[in-house]
């Protein structure tokens, strides 16, 4: 019954986009990848993690299928959390699926060991309708590896009732850091939480990566670390300092009641987040009139941290050009615009970000997008991201405990990860 | 069956069937079972060993022979003492489960005891649940904002109660609580068919010379238990060493306390699974390996001493 169901959402989604594909179907030729015509015969295996946008993804395959009636493509579904782990076991036994999600942090790694194919050869890739920033991020040594599906920024989300009662003006059109610190100290002193995130994972893209550039700082630069960096140690401090005058919880109180219930219960008056929240948050808030969206603050410059999944194909596909011709047909300008109206995420191609903004317009959406146009900074990776993420995890929350001093964890951050670096 | 010797008159050789026939009839039924064994227990640990010895890249390919080179990083790693004290702590601590079983299960097969079969089954019953479903309901059990435990705590005048699962050391303990708990069940049952064994006269000889319960407990059931506590014993501190999913499932990677708690099992998963060194994470498995297998042989070694077989 459930893949009834399923199948049957499929089904309708599919048919608004062919119609939307018939309209703009002669501007775009098919053929992609040399020998492909509509008569390829091919089997297609296709693997992604998130099933709130399974009707986005069983759309745009409809579509695909208009185009290249007899190339089936099947496709399987993990947790995030799973997802990675089976990646690598199907990568380790040449298993790979033909085409699937692709992240920042994996990107290298998959490319930088031969595991994925180079779209170099796709001709009419729009690339300048995507960020720029995505674009660099799954190019490695010279090579496109992926094409940008979606993005996601960072923003404070709002709790206005909190504000209110601790009168704090609502910071629409930006605010500073002292201005934010401030807001946290007033509302910390009603009683709630003054500000919340997620820095106690040593979740640097939900927060101290967009400190430490807002600083001036970096993460990395030229394959060298740059924690060490005092400007970045400024903002790493930044998250210090807020627990220390008790503006935000301790991080034990964020471990055992996570950031995102504590400000959808109402405890919280800033929480720091991703776009991808917009949606969970809009389920579980008890008053969704009570929140609106403003820009991260800013101190020496503005800065969030973008970041974004990409579609990419397998090298050792059987059917490269058709599992290439997928990867393509999964980003175009109609598959964004679909993933727009289902609001799952925000689509990356240019110009079809509108629907999105406006699937929920009491809360300022267009922060996000126009954060990602204007001062966006890209998710910072290397070869073997998750080593050194790892690292932060186990030096940086003591220091954001005040157990040890900020300068010396960032020291021994950079020492340890310089060292990893040097490996890779 | 009767077997022949150097002086002894030779057995008439038609009566019996070819000795290679007797050799290999076994060796047919016990196959099956060798080769899953042959397969899934030492080959891989072989092949780890191996492992151990080479450095790849993170899709296992690009193999390079090391030498002792991930022994030599192990043995030099600044959270290497601690992680290997929160193990030994941890299966300490785990060990308390045996006497407590041991007691529970003595209670259980009390004679005239009425629901033994639904006492029995409650304790058995968290040995059915899956682990990691458990420490879930633990977690918010510990929970230092809103769990149950702290709800108590408060009620009777304790104020500032820990955050027993993000504060070292007490993480720890929750951790090792709920390992206590969730094996007591398995325990019972072993103990309870031990009990079965023992014989009711031995009973009715202690208290006809005058035995109170207290010494029938302490002078015939547990040494006449000693068997099922010995394997109980073994099983126990295999499992201590082994700890992970608890860990993992009740503090997990991002939480403050973890960097305190982390079990030899946990380094080896980091290595291997998160900073992506097969070598590495190989050399720590074999480290655990020796590890459980001389602290088994010391066990087997000491056994003699307090081991009753009849």
């Amino acid at each position: 019954m459930k893949r009834r169901s399923f199948l049957t959402v499929a089904g309708l989604a599919g048919a608004a986009v062919s119609l939307s594909a018939c309209s703009g179907g002669d501007t775009e030729p098919g053929g992609q990848g040399g020998e492909l015509t509509a008569d390829t015969t091919a089997e297609l295996t296709f693997f992604y993690w998130d099933k709130n946008q399974t009707p986005t993804v069983e759309a745009n395959i409809a579509a695909f299928n208009k185009q290249y009636p007899n190339i089936k493509v099947n496709t399987s579904i993990a947790a995030y959390k799973d997802y990675w782990s089976k990646l690598r076991t199907q990568a380790e036994g040449d298993q790979l699926p033909d085409v699937f999600w692709m992240n920042g942090p994996n990107i290298q790694l998959y490319a930088g060991n031969d595991m994925l194919a180079s779209i170099d050869d796709l001709t009419d890739v729009p690339w300048d309708k995507y960020p720029q920033a995505l674009v660099d991020l799954y190019t490695v040594d010279g090579s496109h590896f992926g094409i940008p599906k979606d993005y996601d920024t960072i923003a404070c989300f709002i709790n206005k009732t909190l504000f209110e009662q601790a009168g704090v003006p609502i910071p629409t059109d930006g605010w500073t850091w002292a201005e934010h610190n401030d807001a946290a100290k007033k509302i910390a002193a009603t009683g709630a939480h003054g500000v919340v995130s997620t820095v106690g994972a040593a979740d640097g893209q939900g927060s101290y990566y967009n400190t430490i550039y807002q600083a001036g700082g970096y993460v990395i630069k030229d394959n060298q670390s740059g924690f060490a960096d005092p400007k970045s140690v400024k903002g790493l401090q930044f998250w210090a300092d807020l627990i220390a005058d008790g503006s935000m919880p301790s991080l034990q109180v964020m471990t055992d009641t996570s950031p995102t219930v504590l400000f959808s219960n109402g405890q919280a008056g800033i929480f720091w987040a991703g776009s991808w929240m917009v949606q969970p948050l809009l389920e579980d808030l008890k008053d969704p009139a009570e929140v609106i969206v403003v820009p991260l603050p800013k101190d020496e410059t503005q800065a969030t941290i973008i970041h974004g999944l990409a579609y990419v194909a397998s090298a050792k596909s059987k059917n490269l050009a058709a599992s290439k011709a997928l990867v393509q047909a999964m980003t175009t300008e109609e598959a964004a615009k679909t993933e727009a109206a289902n609001g799952t995420a925000i689509p990356a191609f240019t110009g079809t970000q509108q629907a999105w903004v406006d699937g929920q317009p009491e809360w300022n959406l267009g922060v996000f997008t126009t954060g990602a146009d204007e001062y966006s900074v890209s998710y910072p990776v290397s070869k073997n991201t998750a080593a050194w993420e790892d690292l932060q995890l186990q030096i940086l929350p003591d220091a954001f405990a005040g157990k040890t001093p900020m300068e010396e964890a960032a020291k021994n951050l950079a020492e340890q990860m310089d060292a990893l670096l040097a490996k890779e | 069956m009767t077997t022949t010797t150097a002086t002894g008159r030779q057995a008439p050789p038609k009566t019996r069937t070819h000795p290679m026939s007797v050799g290999a009839w076994p060796l047919l039924f016990v196959g099956p079972l060798l080769i899953g064994v042959a397969i899934f227990y030492y080959y891989p640990i072989v092949s780890n060993l191996y492992t151990s010895f080479t450095t790849t890249n993170a899709f296992g390919g690009d193999v390079k022979f090391v030498g002792v080179d991930n022994y030599v990083d192990l043995l030099t790693r600044p959270d290497l003492p601690s992680a290997l004290g929160n193990t030994l702590l941890y299966t300490g601590v785990v060990l308390l489960a045996v006497p407590l079983s041991v007691v529970i299960a003595s209670m259980i097969e009390l004679p005239g005891l009425k629901g033994r079969t639904l006492y029995r089954m409650l304790f058995f019953m968290p040995y059915l649940a899956m682990p990691v479903a458990i420490a879930q309901v633990w977690r918010i059990f510990f929970n230092g904002n809103f769990g149950l435990l702290n709800q108590m705590l408060k009620a009777i005048g304790i104020s500032d109660p820990p955050y027993w699962l993000s504060t070292p050391g007490f993480a720890m303990l929750a951790v090792a609580f709920f390992g206590i708990w969730s094996s007591i069940g398995f325990n019972v049952i072993i103990l309870s068919s031990g009990l079965k064994g023992i014989p009711p006269e031995l009973y009715e000889a202690a208290s006809l010379d005058g035995a109170n319960a207290w010494q029938q407990f302490s002078r015939v059931t547990v040494p006449l238990l000693t068997p099922s506590i010995f394997f109980l014993t073994i099983m126990q501190v295999i499992g201590g060493f082994q700890l992970f999913d608890g860990l993992y499932a009740m503090l997990g990677p991002t939480n403050p306390a973890i960097n305190e708690s982390r079990s030899l099992v946990y380094l080896f998963y980091n290595e291997a699974f998160v900073q992506q060194n097969k070598g590495g994470g190989a050399a720590i498995a074999m480290f655990i390996v020796v590890l459980v297998g001389i602290v088994t042989a010391i066990q087997f070694w000491g056994q003699k001493k307090w081991v009753h077989y009849e």
